[in-house]
C-alpha cells in the first residue's frame, strides 16, 4: 500500500517528493556507476576483441582483395605497355609493307640457332608462303640477313652478324664502298675500304644491290669507327647494325 | 627399347625447346650442348652401336637448328662418340658429378676440334674467335645440364642390369 502511494505521488509529480526521489536516485547511481563500469569492462573487452577480430578479418580479406586487384592492374598495365610497343612495331611494319606492295612477306621469329657459334633465327614462314633461298630478310630498321634453308613451313635465316655473312654496301652520299661481314659479335666489319676513301664515323651504310642477294638501298648500319693506322691498302672499319638481333620479333622477307 | 626411344625423343624436344626459348631470352653467352651428355651416356652405359646412332641423330638435329657448315656438327658429334669409345674401357663413371665433368670436358674438346677444322678447312676461320669466346661458358652450362640429365637417365632405367 505504501509503495503504491509513493508511486502515485511520483507519477503525479508532487514537487517535494519528486526532488527527494531524484537526489536518492543520484546518490544510488553514484554507487552503482563504478560497479556497473567494473562489471561491464570484461564484457566490453570481450566484445571489443570479437569486434576487432571481426574487423581484422574483414580488413585482411579486403586487403587481400585489394592486393590482388593491384597485382591484376599492374599486370594489365605491363601488358598494355607491351601491347603498345607491339602496336608501334606492327604499325611500322605495315607502313614499310605499304611502301612496297606485294614484295614483302611478314613473319615471326620462332627460334634461334642451337649453338652460339653461328648466328641464325628460324621464322614461321616457308616455301608454302613463297619464300626461297637467298631471299633478303629485313625489318623497317634495316637488313636482318638472308634465307639460307627453306622448307615447307619454316625458314632458317642467317643473320648479318654471322661470320659467314657478307653484303656489298656503300655509304650514303659518298663514294666509299666495301663488303660488310659478320664477326659473330654485335658489330660488323666493313672490308676493302681504301684508306683514301672519304668514310667517317656516323656515315650510314646501305646495300649496293651488286651482290645478287640484297636489292639496292636497304639500310644496314652506321659506321662507328674508321682506323687508317694499319698496314696495307685498306682501312679497318667497324659498323653497328641498325637492328638489334637479340630483340627480333617480326621480320619481312623480300620477294624477288 | 621404348624407354630409349623416349630418351631420344626427350633430347630432340629439349633441343627444340632450347631453340625456341633462346629466341625470347636475350642470352647468347652460354648455350648448353644437349647432345653431349646423350652421346656419353649412350656410348658408356648402353652400347657403341647405340652411341653411334645417338651421335648421328642428335648431330643431325643440331644441324637442322643451326646455320653451321653442312656436316660440321655431325662430324664433331661422331668424333665425340669415337673419343667415348676410346675412353670406355679406361674410364669408370660412377657418379653424376663425374658424368657432368666429362660432359664439360667433351664440350671443350668439341670446340677445339671445330677450331682445328676451321684452320684446316679455310673459309670458316672467322668463327674461331666466336667458338673460343663461348667454349668455357658452354662447357659450364652443359655440365649443369648433365647433372640433371644423369638422374633422369638412371630413373628411366635405360641401361641393362650390370652395365656401366
Amino acid at each position: 500500500m505504501i509503495i503504491l502511494a509513493v508511486s502515485f505521488l511520483l507519477f503525479t509529480d508532487i514537487g517535494p517528493v519528486a526532488k527527494r526521489y531524484s537526489k536518492v536516485k543520484v546518490y544510488a547511481a553514484n554507487l552503482v556507476g563504478p560497479a556497473l563500469r567494473g562489471l561491464s569492462a570484461p564484457f566490453r573487452f570481450t566484445h571489443d576483441v570479437f569486434d576487432s577480430y571481426a574487423n581484422l578479418v574483414h580488413v585482411k580479406k579486403r586487403n587481400s582483395e585489394l592486393q590482388k586487384r593491384v597485382e591484376t592492374l599492374q599486370l594489365q598495365n605491363q601488358k598494355l605497355a607491351e601491347l603498345e610497343k607491339e602496336n608501334e612495331r606492327l604499325r611500322k611494319l605495315l607502313h614499310f609493307m605499304d611502301q612496297r606492295p606485294g614484295t614483302l612477306i611478314a613473319s615471326r621469329v620462332i627460334g634461334e640457332d642451337l649453338t652460339n657459334w653461328f648466328k641464325s633465327v628460324v621464322i614461321d614462314k616457308g616455301r608454302g608462303n613463297g619464300i626461297s633461298e637467298k631471299m633478303p630478310v629485313v625489318t623497317p630498321e634495316g637488313v636482318v640477313g638472308q634465307a639460307v634453308e627453306v622448307n615447307q613451313w619454316h625458314t632458317k635465316v642467317m643473320l648479318l652478324i654471322d661470320t659467314n655473312s657478307a653484303i656489298d654496301v656503300y655509304a650514303t652520299g659518298k663514294q666509299a664502298r666495301g663488303i660488310l661481314t659478320g664477326t659473330g659479335r654485335t658489330t660488323l666489319k666493313m672490308k676493302y675500304v681504301l684508306k683514301n676513301d672519304d668514310l667517317e664515323a656516323g656515315d650510314r651504310l646501305i646495300t649496293s644491290g651488286k651482290d645478287g642477294v640484297y636489292p639496292r638501298g636497304l639500310p644496314v648500319g652506321v659506321v662507328i669507327s674508321v682506323n687508317k693506322n694499319v698496314v696495307g691498302l685498306f682501312a679497318e672499319v667497324e659498323v653497328m647494325p641498325f637492328n638489334n638481333f637479340r630483340k627480333l620479333d617480326e621480320v619481312l622477307v623480300v620477294r624477288r | 627399347m621404348i624407354r630409349r626411344a623416349f630418351a631420344l625423343a626427350l633430347a630432340l624436344s629439349l633441343m627444340v625447346l632450347q631453340s625456341a626459348l633462346f629466341s625470347f631470352l636475350p642470352i647468347e653467352s652460354s648455350k648448353p650442348d644437349i647432345a653431349v651428355p646423350y652421346i656419353i651416356y649412350a656410348t658408356f652405359f648402353l652400347s657403341p652401336f647405340e652411341g653411334l646412332i645417338t651421335a648421328f641423330i642428335v648431330g643431325f638435329a643440331e644441324e637442322m637448328l643451326s646455320v653451321g657448315p653442312h656436316g660440321a656438327l655431325i662430324f664433331t658429334k661422331v668424333f665425340l662418340f669415337l673419343s667415348c669409345i676410346f675412353l670406355r674401357s679406361r674410364l669408370y663413371i660412377e657418379s653424376q658429378y663425374l658424368f657432368a665433368a666429362i660432359s664439360s670436358c667433351f664440350v671443350l674438346l668439341e670446340s677445339a676440334l671445330f677450331i682445328a677444322l676451321a684452320f684446316l678447312g679455310k673459309g670458316e676461320a672467322g668463327a674461331v674467335m666466336t667458338v673460343l669466346k663461348f667454349s668455357l661458358p658452354n662447357a659450364v652450362f652443359t655440365a649443369v645440364l648433365a647433372l640433371f640429365l644423369f638422374p633422369v637417365f638412371e630413373r628411366l632405367k635405360l641401361r641393362p642390369y650390370g652395365v656401366g
